[in-house]
């Protein structure tokens, strides 16, 4: 039998079931099968009986807690103990009537043995009371008049906190695993995989991503080992604190995260209210004896670093699953589509190569606007539905992929578009990738531009690519030094059409990768692969037009051609190749189904 | 019966208690271990490991000092289980006769290894995380029901018994890991 048998641990539990009598029909089923089916499953069966002999025999009395009471964890777990030794004091409580039971029970036996065929009669009986007993005892197993002898347990500590819910968690120590609705007391947390949401008193949500190492010590303090923590505070009555192996940070409501990594060095970022930073003056290097102190505002971050130093950093992390994000990975997680995608986008706006992320969901508020939701550029890159002269040119917000979700419809007829600014941050010379979901009019025109980048202010010039559709074709189009126009317009365009045929009157992602070192154009539908193509040239600077130019969704920008027809959601333009398990992943979490 | 009759039979009690106590103290975890093997509900196992030492006890005479005490006792146990899976309540819930039978036939070669087994345990328990340790020790030395413990630590029920499983399957990893290195040597 290999130690990795599946049945192990099915097997394991079994036993101990059984052994509680709390087995079931079925459990006793498996049991018997297991046995009866498997000789190596019936040495294991004994092999877990024999554990238990010995655990109920002797072993206890090598137990020695106290040979790891240096070590953090167990100095935890010691206060756990207290907790459990006030539960054995209830047991024993608890178990007083059975006791006196026990003792009525062994009283009639001893008078049994007195009056059957003992080996000679049992007079005087008193002389031998003893240990008959003994005999019992041993043989019932009862050896419980030592608790009576126990020392009165201390006080049960209290819950701080209970868990709210959570996201594929997985514990380091199932021993110490907790389910929703668990109560959480004083001592270590350690969680290796997934989320958690935890909530302490006057409405504290903290939300833990793994890996993380925590001590939640009271309703208002958190110890945090090591891990990612984002905190929301509703009161701001009682200070709630958050220590770290370095940092003290004290906050009086507001919302904010933490990072603490291996070697202590802290980060911490406000997202709204203000927060304090202190190095701990507690640690023995001489130079965090000196406390300092700073005060952070929303928007701002700051590090503490090994030698108990603050250095304010520009921006705060984006790192941080807040309460919002949890919410929609939880609903995710409960099998909706539409937050599963919801879900998938903040992964996509912390990549550092995204340089521009329009997930076309309408802006109650603006509805002329399509935002650009990457972290990096932020606002900068929002996009302006048509042209405010005229009202027709605006595309119409329709329902999207998801009823919850929203999508623009284009209309060429209408000469329907986005116009975006002309940013130097569009202009990609290198390597390029661009996805993005439509859902084409078959009766769209010959040739459409989806997206199309300039990198220049104003001018037709500078890094222009236009990726859409041609006769039927997905196309990519760049150009590389071309003229304005004359005899030699194009003759330094790259273009290169597919030659699958385009997808028309359904939802569909395309993914379109530039790969400057290997010149070559990847297609990628529905998240796979198609076709590559080579291309002899490489984006390009080239000599400044006079025509007032612009980067669009829908069009060709300034040009004002290349209109689009149809529905179309959810582009993401990136500075960097995305790799076909990306753009797969950012498939599956867009589909519809 | 005068007072000198009485202190004979006395001082008898005594030295046959004397001969019966090393003897069960002794062996009492393999006919034990015996029993829990073909009657895995250990309530149960400490009914039946009862019955059969007050039938020790009282047939005492009967046992001849030099021969196996352990295999008496298991001849006596095995009589009380066969009468146990008798009653008709019994087959609700317990090992069925074929089950029964399989283990039977290993129960020899158990007893036998129950011993080593249970020193390699005490290095095993030692390995253990303090936490699995601690559980543990809420299990077998307080004695803590399942429900009790995973009140206490806020936890369900299934949790506390999936690690029970695990730490049981860890446990016996070791010994088995330990024994055969053992052999090796």
């Amino acid at each position: 039998m290999t130690d990795e048998a599946p049945y192990r641990a099915d097997l394991s539990e079994l036993v101990i079931l059984s052994l509680d009598n709390a087995i079931t029909k079925e459990q006793l089923q498996r049991l018997n099968e297991l046995i009866v089916e498997k000789p190596e499953a019936l040495d294991y069966y004994l092999e877990c009986l024999s554990v238990q002999l010995g655990m109920q025999n002797f072993v206890l009395s090598n137990f020695d807690v106290s040979q790891q009471s240096e070590d953090h964890s167990v100095l935890q777990e010691t206060i756990k103990l207290d907790m459990y030794e006030t539960a054995i004091h209830d047991l024993i409580v608890e178990t007083e009537a059975a006791e006196r039971a026990l003792r009525e029970k062994l009283e009639r036996q001893r008078r049994l043995l007195s009056t059957r065929e003992n080996p000679v009669p049992p007079k005087p009986w008193w002389h031998v009371a003893f240990k008959v007993a003994a005999i019992l005892m041993i043989a019932g197993g009862i050896v419980q008049l030592d608790r009576l002898s126990r020392e009165h347990p201390k006080p049960v500590p209290t819950a701080v906190a209970h868990l709210t819910s959570s996201i594929d968690a997985q514990w380091t120590d199932s021993s110490l695993s907790y389910i929703e609705g668990d109560k959480i007391y004083p001592g270590p947390i350690s969680l290796l995989d997934g989320f958690v949401n935890i909530s302490l008193e006057k409405g504290v949500q903290v939300v833990v991503q793994a890996p993380a190492r925590l001590d939640i010590k009271s309703s208002r303090e958190i110890y945090l080992e090591e891990g990612q923590i984002a905190v929301n505070i509703q009161d701001s009555t009682d200070p709630f604190v958050v220590q770290t192996p370095r940092a003290i940070i004290t906050d009086y409501g507001t919302e904010f995260g933490v990072y603490v990594d291996r070697d202590g060095i802290t980060e911490s970022s406000v997202f709204e209210g203000k927060i304090e930073l202190r190095n701990r003056t507690d640690a023995h290097r001489l130079e965090t004896r000196l406390e300092k102190t700073l005060l952070l505002y929303a928007g701002h971050a700051a590090v503490v670093n090994k030698t108990g130093s603050i250095k304010a950093k520009e921006t705060p992390s984006c790192n941080y699953v807040r309460d919002k994000e949890y919410r929609i990975k939880l609903k995710a997680s409960q099998g909706s589509a539409y937050h599963r995608w919801l879900a998938y986008t903040y992964q996509v706006e912390r990549d550092p190569g995204l340089v521009a992320y329009y997930k076309f969901e309408k802006d109650l508020m603006n509805p002329g606007l399509l935002h650009n939701s990457t972290v990096r550029t932020s606002r900068k890159l929002d996009g302006t539905l048509g042209d405010e002269k005229s009202p027709a040119a605006r595309p119409t917000w329709v329902e999207g992929r998801w009823p919850q979700k929203g999508a623009l419809q284009f209309n060429a007829t209408n000469r329907q578009y986005v116009r975006l600014p002309a940013d130097a941050q569009l202009a990609i010379p290198g390597d390029l990738s661009i996805v993005w979901w439509m859902k084409a009019d078959p009766q769209l025109a010959s040739r459409t531009a989806v997206i199309v980048g300039y990198g220049g202010k104003g001018k037709f010039e500078n890094f222009y690519y236009s990726h859409g559709l041609e006769q039927g074709r997905y196309r990519a189009f760049h150009e590389q030094g071309a003229e304005e126009s004359g005899d030699d317009y194009a003759k330094n365009d790259i273009e290169v059409l597919t030659d699958a045929a385009a997808d028309f009157d359904r939802w569909v992602q395309v993914a379109i990768v530039r790969d400057a070192a290997t010149k070559q154009y990847h297609f990628y539908i529905d998240g796979e692969w198609i076709e590559s193509h080579s291309y002899d040239k490489n984006c390009d600077n080239h000599t400044p037009g006079t025509i007032e130019n612009f980067p669009a969704i829908g069009c060709s920008g300034g040009l004002q051609s290349e209109f689009y027809t149809g529905l179309l959601d959810e582009i993401a333009i990136y500075n960097r190749i995305v790799t076909p398990d990306e753009i797969r992943n950012h498939y599956r979490a867009g589909k519809m189904n | 019966m005068d007072s000198s009759n009485d202190n004979d039979i006395s001082d008898h009690i005594s030295s046959v208690i004397n001969q019966f106590l090393p003897l069960l103290t002794m062996n009492h975890h393999r006919i034990y271990g015996y029993i829990l093997s073909l009657l895995p509900v250990r309530a149960d196992a400490d009914d039946i490991m009862q019955e059969a030492t007050l039938i020790m006890w009282k047939k005492f005479a009967d046992f001849k000092p030099g021969t196996d005490f352990v295999s008496w006792g298991i001849a006596i146990a095995r009589n009380l289980l066969l009468n146990y899976r008798k009653n008709k309540y019994y087959k609700v819930l317990h090992l069925n006769d074929e089950a029964v039978k399989m283990i039977e036939a290993k129960s020899e070669s158990f007893i036998q290894e129950v011993d080593r087994r249970m020193d390699v345990l005490k290095q095993c328990v030692k390995k253990l995380p303090g936490r699995d340790r601690l559980l543990i020790r809420l299990r077998h030395e307080y004695e803590m029901p399942v429900k009790i413990i995973a009140e206490r630590l806020g936890k369900n029920i299934k949790t506390i018994y999936k690690s029970l499983a695990r730490i049981q399957d860890a446990l016996a990893r070791c010994i088995r890991r330990t024994l055969v290195a053992e052999e090796w040597r």
